[in-house]
């Protein structure tokens, strides 16, 4: 052979063995689409400027290195409600969000519970309230409506708001020490061996899987969930209920709606507290889903502002949304995860109706009932 | 005293009879409780209503409750008189404090249901008690009486005299008590029983059971101008029962029970009531034998209780959309009584008002019909022939024929043979695995088509059957069976019905067989209400131990157990908590 050759033909077979491992069963690919999606919605209205301070908000600036920035997203919703309706049913048919009405057209949530045949728990409506808040949880829709609706959680938990009366009377349990976690995971076993042959394979208990949501259900239910005096009190109970969410059914479609921002109608310090708050609840969300080895790398965060704010807080210290700037009319989208373009180019106008229909495209579902069009330059070619 | 002559006639005829199950002579002789008036609610409880819920029910998407909306040129008085036609059907006039209006503002703490608005009411409020006059019947002249019993569950042993006293029943706009009138009623008792009532009109009620099995009274008070809605007192007459309270430490002594007989009595009582038996009830009935203990069981009014419980459940009706029809409020009373076969039980419940509330014509009336009432999918064809229902129109549904609306095809199906057919294979599943629900179908059907009377014998073989009390393997409890175990066992009391669906609604929401009911454990058992030994409180701990392993899974800890279980139990950081909690939160718990 031609030493000259001989290169060419080590590369030659470096590629068709790099070839093999690529369809094989080498190192996995990351996944071109995401098998789960949480939504983020920072309601009570944020500006682009302080979304993006990577002081303010370092979470959401590191999901902007990483994943996308889409800005200039227009948002003319008169207020938080009718806005996130808009975000979750991508219809620019305006809600009147003083009556708090449910919407009349299909929620994303619906839609991917249709499409994607799934049940009621791969899909989540988290809230920062509770009440008529729901109301954007699922339509009217003859078709759609309550038989799609996602489950919901606010308040105490999707677990611990039911069982309200119950643990007012009862009380809440005590942390659980590591030590009786493993004596309880030693004496289940034990059991479970004693008697594999007559127990049913559906019954868990004493699996690592029962522990793991049992684990997730009484961090929500005890003691410490009642010492809750940050700044954002009910942005963070959505955030606590998000996380047993997240653990115990990993959703398909999670959707977690704050609304303390709001606070910036009476001090722009106390809404850059919530914000600051916020983002380290959000960063709490991602850690979680980053160490579950089902929902790590498999997921893919969508964060906006259901609309914006003035450009400049008042002489009292107010940030209010009354003025005429962008700041105000447009708000920021940052999407992070898997299933994204790499180099996406973005062109014409764009708004937060287009939300609804991009993450329906994410999960592989169509919206045909919305205004907004999906963002399909921004998304990993299938 | 012509009356009393007539009645006591009556009570001698029927016992000559045979034994008539279910008294249904009693209201005949008295006009029905009072509606609510709508001259009181102008007065009373419209400022109320006006004040806590029109800013939300006067206007759409506030529930199912909505006020009249306000209209240019319409006046108060005239409003408030509209509103009343609109607040009538969430009155209950059978069961007046479980009327909707009440309950919907009333504090969870004190009974009331979840209310997207919150609660307004304590139970011992002012408004509270003007609330249930309302509901009871009151006019501006007179509020009507309400019958009151300290228990409404009592138990006796046969021929032990049995005292049930009515004079904590009351009048709130008479100082005088004595001037109510009484009237009772032996609603239902045992089969063989000849009991009955010899003074309807005395305040308190006496009398001697002659047999085991539930003896259910209803008593009404009068004030001279209404009588009040009837309210039940159940008396569970058992052989040999005795309430035993060990001490937390204590050893309740199931070891001397023989280990066979005691896991035959759980299987019954957890298959067919619901439940575990208390260390008590399976000392007193456990040596007992197995024909006589089916057939008390069968008889019990708790048995009938917990099927229209789990049925209820299973179809949604709890809290907003609990039954209100007499037929569904009776039916637990008359499950024992008339030996009532499956589709009849879940036809009771399923023609209640609160199941087509529950689910509205369209997709979801479509879904009940198919999973909950067939026991399959819906079709296509169901789903769009339910939608065009929801519109008015009327469509024609193969095998059912022509249906003019909703109600007209819920009904269709309820008499169809493949409701039928499905009900009795839910209820043979209580008991049976899947292979031998399909083998003694066609027996079960053949009884039910027989008489009330061949399916309570039908179901007696069933729990008689060899087969059944000897198999080894096990099957999962289900969320209703595994809660009212839990409160038996850790907490010795049976848990009310809104303590159930609440808890049931959690768990629902949750993912996993266990886990949710571990929880559970966990708070019961942190709540202090438990009655837990102190590890110095234990004085023979593997005897101890050993008790445990009997009372909550039937069956004494094998060695290895024995030394696990004893090692946690010495451990600083375990204790008798960490045993308790181990075994309740273990996958043999969960099963039955």
């Amino acid at each position: 052979m031609n030493v000259r050759r001989i290169p060419l033909v080590l590369l030659l077979l470096l590629g068709a063995a790099t070839g093999v491992q690529a369809r094989g069963g080498g190192k996995a690919k990351k996944p071109a689409a995401p098998e789960h999606v949480v939504l983020v919605i920072l309601g009570g209205g944020v500006r682009t400027q302080d979304l993006l301070d990577p002081e303010l908000m370092p979470t959401v600036a590191a999901m902007a290195t990483s994943g996308h920035v889409v800005k200039q997203v227009a948002s003319g919703a008169p207020d938080g409600y009718a806005a996130a309706a808009r975000i979750l049913t991508g219809k620019r048919a305006g809600l009147d969000g003083a009556a708090k009405e449910r919407p009349a057209h299909p929620t994303l949530a619906e839609i991917v519970r249709e499409q994607r045949k799934l049940p009621g728990e791969k899909a989540w409506f988290v809230s920062f309230e509770g009440e008529e808040q729901l109301h954007l949880a699922h339509s009217t829709h003859a078709q759609h409506g309550a038989v799609f609706a996602p489950s919901v959680a606010y308040g105490q938990g999707a677990f611990a708001q039911p069982m309200a009366s119950f643990l007012e009377v009862l009380g809440r349990p005590v942390p659980m020490e590591p030590e009786t976690w493993a004596q309880l995971r030693r004496l289940r076993l034990l059991s479970r061996n004693a008697r594999r042959s007559v127990i049913p394979r559906e019954i868990d208990a004493g699996l690592p899987q029962a522990e793991r949501v049992e684990r997730a259900l009484l961090r929500e239910l005890d003691r410490k969930a009642l010492l809750n005096r940050g700044p954002n009190p009910r942005d963070e109970e959505a955030t606590r209920a998000a996380l047993t969410v997240l653990e115990v059914h990993r959703p398909v479609l999670t959707v977690i709606r704050y609304g303390e921002a709001e606070q910036a109608q009476a001090s722009y310090a106390a809404y850059r507290r919530v914000l600051a708050a916020n983002d380290a609840g959000l960063a709490r969300l991602r850690t979680a889903v980053a160490a579950d080895p089902r929902m790590g790398g498999r997921t893919t965060f969508v964060l906006v502002a259901d609309r914006g704010r003035n450009e400049k807080p008042d002489a009292q210290g107010r940030l209010a949304a009354d003025d005429a700037s962008k700041q105000r009319r447009h708000v920021a989208v940052v999407i992070d995860g898997p299933g994204l373009a790499r180099r996406p180019r973005l062109k014409g106008p764009r708004s937060i109706d287009d939300i609804a229909p991009t993450i329906a495209r994410l999960l592989g579902c169509r919206m045909p009932h919305a205004d907004g069009t999906s963002w399909d330059s921004l998304l990993a070619a299938k | 005293m012509r009356l009393r002559s007539v009645l006591l006639c009556a009570a001698a005829l029927a016992a000559l009879l045979g034994g008539i199950a279910l008294a249904k002579d009693k209201d005949r002789f008295l006009p029905p409780p009072p509606g609510p008036d709508r001259d009181y609610y102008v007065a009373r409880v419209a400022p109320w209503i006006d004040a806590n819920c029109a800013s939300c029910h006067r206007q759409e998407g506030a529930g199912g409750f909505r006020l009249e909306p306000v209209r240019d040129g319409v006046s108060e008085e005239r409003r408030r008189r509209a509103d009343f036609e609109r607040v009538v059907p969430f009155v209950n006039r059978q069961v007046p404090w479980e009327s909707r209006l009440l309950l919907k503002v009333l504090e969870p703490a004190d009974g009331g249901d979840p209310h997207v608005g919150g609660a307004f009411l304590e139970a011992e409020s002012d408004d509270h008690d003007m609330l249930l006059d309302f509901v009871s019947g009151a006019t501006p002249a007179n509020v009507a009486p309400e019958v009151w019993f300290e228990n409404t569950e009592v138990r006796a042993k046969p021929g032990e005299k049995v005292i049930v006293d009515g004079r904590d029943s009351y009048d709130r706009d008479i100082e005088d008590m004595d001037k109510l009138a009484y009237w009772w009623e032996l609603y239902a008792r045992p089969a063989e029983s000849r009991v009955a009532i010899l003074d309807r009109r005395a305040s308190r009620l006496e009398f001697e059971p002659d047999t085991g099995g539930s003896y259910v009274f209803r008593l009404r008070v009068g004030d001279g101008k209404v009588w009040s809605a009837p309210r039940a007192v159940t008396v569970e007459v058992f052989d040999r029962v005795k309430v035993v309270r060990t001490k937390p430490g204590g050893i309740s002594g199931l070891d001397d029970l023989e280990e066979a007989n005691l896991r035959r009595l759980r299987r019954i009582y957890l298959d067919v009531l619901g439940r575990s038996p208390t260390p008590g009830e399976a000392l007193a009935e456990g040596r007992r034998s197995i024909k006589s203990l089916v057939g008390n069981v069968l008889l019990r009014a708790e048995m009938g209780r917990a099927w229209v419980e789990e049925v209820g459940i299973r179809f949604g009706l709890y809290d907003d959309f609990r039954p209100v029809s007499e037929e569904a409020t009776d039916l637990a009373l008359r499950i024992p009584a008339e030996n009532l076969p499956p589709h009849v039980v879940e036809s009771v419940l399923a023609r209640d008002p609160s199941f087509l509330r529950r689910h509205p014509p369209g997709r979801p009336l479509a879904e009940a019909i198919g999973r909950l009432l067939l026991g399959r999918a819906p079709t296509v064809d169901e789903i769009v022939a339910s939608n065009r229902l929801a519109a008015g129109e009327a469509v024609t549904l193969e095998g059912l024929g022509s249906v003019s609306d909703p109600r007209a095809w819920l009904v269709k199906v309820l008499d169809s043979e493949a409701f039928l057919r499905a009900s009795i294979q839910r209820r043979l599943a209580r008991f049976l695995d899947s292979g031998d629900v399909t083998r003694r179908f066609g027996r079960a059907l053949g009884a039910v088509r027989e008489g009330n009377k061949a399916w309570r014998e039908y179901l007696q073989s069933v729990l008689l059957d060899r087969a059944y009390l000897n198999r080894r393997t096990l099957r999962p409890k289900g969320a209703v069976t595994f809660l009212r175990s839990l409160f038996i066992d850790l907490l010795e009391r049976k848990p009310t019905d809104r303590e159930l669906a609440a808890l049931v609604r959690a768990i629902e929401a949750m993912d996993g067989e266990t886990a949710a009911f571990a929880a559970l454990v966990r708070i019961m058992i942190d709540s202090g209400e438990a009655p837990l030994p102190l590890l110095v409180d234990i004085e023979d701990a593997p005897r101890w131990i050993k008790d445990r392993f009997l009372r909550y899974l039937g069956r004494p800890p094998t060695v290895a157990e024995l030394k696990a279980y004893g090692q946690v139990l010495l451990h600083p950081q375990g204790g008798p908590e960490v045993v308790v909690q181990a075994l309740l939160t273990g996958p043999e718990y969960a099963c039955r």
